[in-house]
């Protein structure tokens, strides 16, 4: 599901939730797989502890940078029409004017 | 217990569908979060409740820099909805690009994920004993061997501090 | 003295780090000043840390040996990463000091700076699951908070940071997957017991495996997904380019080296991932040149010729899981590439900033007839782009490979992998050239004005091409045979 959101996705805060689905998935596959089976180990607890605090923390820095430094404009811009994987001819080929 | 696991796994999918796809930003946040407290739920399904509070915390620091962040484009940006609804034919290549192929790909990748994993997960039995990790397994743990990674976060937390006094000076 | 001795035996593999830490430390007491005396005196203090931490990490490997515990290990390979990892520091501080010293955040940054090489390190160094993930997010945090700061002062790229950023973003929740998934098939903590068990057969270590292939595909932003990398790679300022290539890449290198022995050991047993793997290759190389050769802006050059050499990476593991060279060969072929794109770009960019730094703007008709006015760094620049010829390494093996065999038996893909690495070599000797040729070219205005480039970069380019020189003429008296005795390895046959 998260993959389909990123695809789907068209703005923003879309993309944010997508990511989110990918991190539940994994914690669940970690939770699953620690019950059924290694018989409850510590290792998936403390993975999950640390990974997601610091994932969750770049995201909350990437968040308050367009929050704190964007203009409205570019906001408004992010919301309305972004994609993840936007393919346009001046990546590669020829120049990119600014 | 069977049926809180599946129920809430359930009501995980179902919100986390509604959020991606509804258009209004505060319903979407909404279901967001409802989707949240079913991970909350499901996590004591797993025995391990004592997890979800402690990543909650970070979890809420996020979330709430998200709620600032669409409700200061609710406030300050325009109004105005882009009309693409009024052109048929771009609607219909919309959805064909916008939902179908996507759609197309997850197939193909779940499919992927059950022929690598199927065989593999039909020879796994549960095993009955059940351990419910406490705070104090997790605390010794982190101490012991992990020492140096919570070093590396606390440090990375304080020079974080000086990155959030260079952006919001200017 | 022994006291001395059971200090550096207990912090051995640290003591790089704890001498980083320490000019953190000390630059922290200084945050809030913006005094250029002050600011001079801690570009010197954290070079002199930086040079004491790439004496004391080869000091300290070679005195007391490799170590290895639960969540690090440090042989001979990690200690070479994280000798490439301190240089390129070196010369990162270099850049940033050159463009950033007016900046009034100028302090913060560099501790910024200093904590990203420390990550860098650790990461380099890591072994356990926990460590190599928890450090490969907090180095992408730390990227993005020093882009941020270094272009504090321009408004408009700041949705192109934020594109770019997204991706890595994605790189690390990917990995988180994959780590999950590689918990459900093993409860191993590290990739070399992985490879050395039973378990390595799981398909979900395959699947894992095929997700950190994903990761690390968007992390480089390889073909066709380089657009954000590209659109802030033109808008940047000049420094934070410097940081993406010199530290960003490079870490993304010895990642992909942490996990090359899983790769190669899957490739070996299926030929489908192999020729994937090949295609990726080919792919990389083809749109890196094309793109390279057919933009005229020199910022566009020089990114599209990074994915080039990110590339030939790929190129290294298939041609290992081909068989035609070891897996120590493969490692020291990867680290002879890291070492020639720093060796090469760093003197490249150092001087094509300055260029455009004095006439504001990246066209490579900005050089046009720049080895005509400035002949000292026209002929050191020509030494360096010629350097690219040592890539021809590539082909040694092959020869060797080639003439124990009887025509028939060469497979398929062996033919298929010297013809990629044939393509790839004449395309990087083209886009070589065409540079060289508009060095010496006649300007079209007449007379071109000469540059005047502060002195230290002089020497500092000087240092660059010597070091080139000196190795190109080792190699070559190698190849020809001739002993000339001074010292006892040889660079063609150096292996770990």
């Amino acid at each position: 599901m998260g993959v389909f959101g990123i695809f789907y996705s068209r703005d923003i805060i879309s993309v944010f939730i997508s990511y989110q689905f990918i991190i539940i998935s994994a914690v669940i596959n970690f939770l699953n797989f620690s019950q059924f089976l290694y018989q409850s180990s510590l290792w998936d607890k403390i993975f999950i502890i640390f990974g997601i605090t610091s994932l969750y923390f770049l995201m909350f820095c990437i968040i308050y940078y367009i929050y704190l430094k964007l203009d409205i404009l570019d906001k408004e811009a992010l919301y309305r029409d972004f994609k993840l994987f936007k393919i346009t001819r001046s990546d590669w080929w020829g120049e990119d004017n600014i | 217990m069977i049926i809180i696991h599946y129920a809430s796994i359930f009501g995980l999918v179902i919100c986390g569908l509604l959020s991606l796809i509804l258009s209004d930003r505060r319903k979407k946040l909404l279901f967001l979060f409802l989707t949240f407290l079913f991970v909350g739920v499901l996590s004591f399904v797993y025995y391990s409740g004592i997890l979800f509070f402690i990543v909650g915390i970070f979890i809420m620091f996020f979330f709430v820099s998200l709620y600032l962040f669409v409700f200061q484009i609710e406030f300050f940006g325009s109004k105005t909805e882009p009309d693409e609804n009024k052109r048929p034919n771009g609607k219909i290549k919309k959805i064909i690009s916008g939902i179908v192929l996507p759609f197309l790909f997850c197939a193909a990748v779940g499919y992927l994920f059950y022929i690598y994993t199927s065989d593999f997960l039909k020879r796994v039995n549960s095993s009955g004993n059940i351990y419910i990790v406490g705070l104090s397994d997790i605390n010794k743990q982190f101490f012991t061997e992990y020492s140096l990674i919570l070093v590396i976060v606390i440090v990375s937390l304080f020079i974080s501090f000086l990155w959030f006094i260079i952006i919001s000076r200017d | 003295m022994n006291f001395l001795l059971y200090i550096s035996e207990k912090t051995n593999p640290f003591q790089s780090i704890i001498v980083l830490s320490g000019a953190i430390f000390i630059s922290s007491f200084f945050v809030i000043s913006e005094r250029r005396a002050v600011k001079r005196f801690l570009i010197t203090l954290i070079s002199i840390s930086l040079i004491l931490a790439f004496y004391l990490n080869i000091y300290s490997f070679i005195s007391i040996g490799s170590f290895s515990n639960f969540l690090l290990s440090f042989e001979n390979l990690q200690m070479i990463e994280v000798s490439i990892i301190i240089f390129s520091a070196l010369n990162l501080l270099f850049f940033i000091s050159m463009y950033g010293i007016d900046n009034s955040h100028f302090i913060k940054i560099l501790s910024l700076f200093l904590f990203s090489t420390i990550c860098a390190i650790f990461l380099a160094i890591a072994r356990n699951f926990l460590l190599i993930f928890v450090t490969l997010v907090i180095f992408i945090l730390v990227i993005f908070q020093l882009i941020t700061a270094l272009n504090l002062k321009i408004d408009r790229i700041r949705p192109y940071i934020m594109g770019y950023f997204l991706r890595p973003i994605l790189t690390a929740i990917l990995f988180f997957f994959g780590f999950s998934l590689f918990y459900g098939a093993t409860d191993f903590k590290d990739f070399s017991q992985i490879l050395q068990s039973e378990y390595i057969s799981n398909p979900l270590i395959a699947l894992g495996l095929i997700i950190f292939g994903v990761a690390v595909y968007l992390y480089f932003f390889l073909f066709p997904f380089q657009g954000p990398y590209m659109k802030l790679v033109k808008r940047n300022e000049l420094s934070s380019n410097a940081v993406i290539w010199f530290s960003y890449f490079p870490v993304g290198i010895f990642m992909l080296m942490k996990l090359d022995g899983l790769y190669s050991f899957f490739i070996e047993k299926n030929n489908l991932y192999a020729s994937i793997f090949l295609i990726i290759a080919f792919i990389c190389i083809l749109a890196g040149s094309i793109g390279a050769f057919k933009t005229n802006s020199i910022r566009r050059i020089i990114s599209f010729l990074f994915l080039f050499f990110i590339g030939i990476f790929i190129l290294n593991i298939s041609m290992f899981s081909a068989g035609i060279i070891t897996r120590l060969s493969m490692a020291w072929f990867n680290i002879a590439n890291t070492l020639l794109m720093m060796f090469s770009f760093i003197p490249i960019y150092s001087i094509f900033s300055s260029i455009e730094k004095s006439t504001d703007s990246d066209s490579i008709s900005n050089i046009r007839g720049f080895g005509r006015s400035n002949i000292y760094m026209g002929i050191n620049l020509t030494v360096i782009f010629l350097s690219w010829l040592g890539f021809a390494y590539h082909i040694g093996p092959f020869i060797k490979y080639f003439s124990g065999t009887n025509f028939l038996e060469i497979g398929v893909i062996n033919v298929i992998l010297l013809l990629v690495i044939a393509i790839a070599f004449i395309f990087l000797l083209i886009n070589a050239f065409r540079i060289i040729i508009q060095f010496f070219k006649k300007p079209l205005t007449g007379v071109v004005e000469k540059i005047v480039f502060p002195r230290f970069l002089y020497i500092y380019v000087t240092f660059f091409t010597l070091v080139i020189l000196i190795a190109a003429i080792w190699g070559l008296l190698e190849i020809l045979n001739v002993d000339i005795g001074i010292m006892n390895f040889k660079i063609t046959e150096l292996s770990f």
